[in-house]
């Protein structure tokens, strides 16, 4: 009774991995692929701008002389664009993981060591990224680390423009003629 | 053993929907493009016909009957398989790398399933009923386990899947899923849930049918070119730079942990 019930729920799970599955490749959003400037890391150019208001100095400076009300609403809104300033880093990961995959698809040879590394990288950064999401999120002490992650991205983007340009003046990122049927 | 109303139903209503999906494969010229595909219709259509003359004018419990029933069921079980590796072909064989690359995995993924189901039925072998319930399960495992790995590897690569072929495999996977299910209940359940598990698995299977007819009704088949493909140097230069600078990414979101 208890093993049928196992394969009754694994039946159920291999139908909703379809049903998902088959959601995701019939959006239309698989058919035209994003343009080549938005698989560009956009957020780190704006950490700059955040750095001074950042500051952990301004906490212990701001502590004493504003009323708490004041102070913590500060704190709360400061925490909030740093941890959408680490969301925006996460999505240019994704970006470019997105075109290290486009790379793979459109190459007539591909490294199975390459790809299964890519793989276990991108599911090692989600993880530990999720985890430093927290930690920013109750330490904002975190920022030296934070402008470092910054720079990573950063020059990441610049290794693989030269791959980018290439690929864009090919042309071969429009969508795929073969979706007609 | 009488046929319920119900059972007739069924049927003829696979029966139609069969001959119409043929109809529409050739009308829209996929039996071009999807040759197994077609053949495995005109199977399912031939053992439908066969069996129904097999019932009223053999009778059910003629030797003739259940080894001309099972001889068709290993047949289809063959032509589906051929479906399987037909669509996947047809998905990701336009992308060189990948395909050599996927290729690998769903031949992995489709022995270990099959070797897992020979194995499961030789164990069952004494009684016949068992052994068949038990290889078809595994190999109703074996063809959604490697639709999965084919639409995994899609939706990973971001590889555009022809609506046609995506709801031609969504209707096997579905299909199979539900056969996963029904024979597990009829392993445990014995031959008393037997009137049920027909009327499901024609249910289930009548809306596979209808999957594909939506389908290849609205396929449209044109002839275009393939992808263009990169020269092998952008791949060798750009993967190895990601993963490295991912890596790098990787040790400083630790240091920002360790604090």
């Amino acid at each position: 009774m208890s093993e049928a019930l196992l394969y009754g729920l694994l039946a159920a799970a291999l139908l909703a991995l379809l049903t998902g599955l088959l959601r995701a490749l019939a959006v239309p959003a698989a058919t035209a692929p994003a343009p080549i400037e938005r698989l560009l890391p956009r957020h780190p150019q704006y950490f700059p701008a955040l750095r001074p208001s950042l500051q952990t100095a301004d906490g212990e400076f701001l502590r004493g002389r504003l009323p708490r009300e004041e102070f913590l609403r500060w704190r709360a809104e400061r925490r909030r664009i740093l941890r959408g300033f680490l969301a925006g880093l996460n999505q240019d990961c994704r970006h470019l993981t997105q075109l290290a995959r486009t790379v793979a698809r459109l190459s007539p040879r591909v490294s199975r060591r390459s790809e299964l590394q890519l793989l276990q990288l991108q599911v090692s950064f989600r993880l530990l990224y999720g985890l430093a999401w927290l930690r920013v999120s109750l330490n904002v002490a975190a920022l030296r680390n934070v402008s470092e992650l910054t720079y990573r991205v950063g020059r990441l983007a610049a290794q693989v423009e030269a791959a980018m340009l290439a690929l864009e003046s090919s042309s071969r990122l429009r969508p795929d003629p073969r979706l007609n049927g | 053993m009488d046929l319920r109303p119900l059972d007739y139903g069924f049927w003829a209503a696979g029966t139609i929907l069969e001959l119409l999906c043929l109809i529409w494969i050739r009308r829209r010229g996929l039996h071009r493009q999807l040759p197994w595909f077609t053949v495995y219709l005109g199977l399912v259509l031939t053992a439908d016909l066969a069996a129904w003359w097999l019932w009223h004018r053999v009778g059910y419990t003629d030797p003739l009957t259940f080894y001309l029933h099972w001889s068709f069921e290993a047949l289809l079980l063959v032509a589906r398989a051929l479906v399987i590796a037909e669509l996947c072909r047809d998905t990701l064989a336009a992308y060189a790398g990948i395909w050599k690359l996927s290729r690998l995995f769903l031949l992995a993924t489709a022995t270990v399933l099959v070797l897992i189901a020979v194995g499961n039925a030789w164990g069952a072998r004494d009684a016949l009923p068992t052994f068949i319930y038990t290889a078809q399960h595994g190999l109703e495992m074996a063809a959604v386990g490697i639709i999965l790995v084919l639409l995994a590897v899609c939706h990973y690569y971001r590889v555009p899947v022809r609506p046609v072929t995506l709801w031609i495999a969504y209707g096997i996977g579905f299909y199979a899923s539900v056969q996963i299910a029904l024979l597990t209940a009829l392993q445990v359940w014995g031959n008393e849930s037997i009137p049920a598990f027909s009327s499901i698995r024609a249910a289930s299977y009548l809306l596979a049918l209808g999957t594909w007819l939506a389908a290849v009704v609205r396929a449209r088949v044109e002839h275009v070119p393939g992808p263009v493909l990169l020269p092998a140097g952008i791949y060798e230069q750009t993967t190895p730079q990601v993963n490295e600078q991912l890596q790098k990414l990787n040790a400083r979101l630790l240091e920002i942990l360790r604090g």
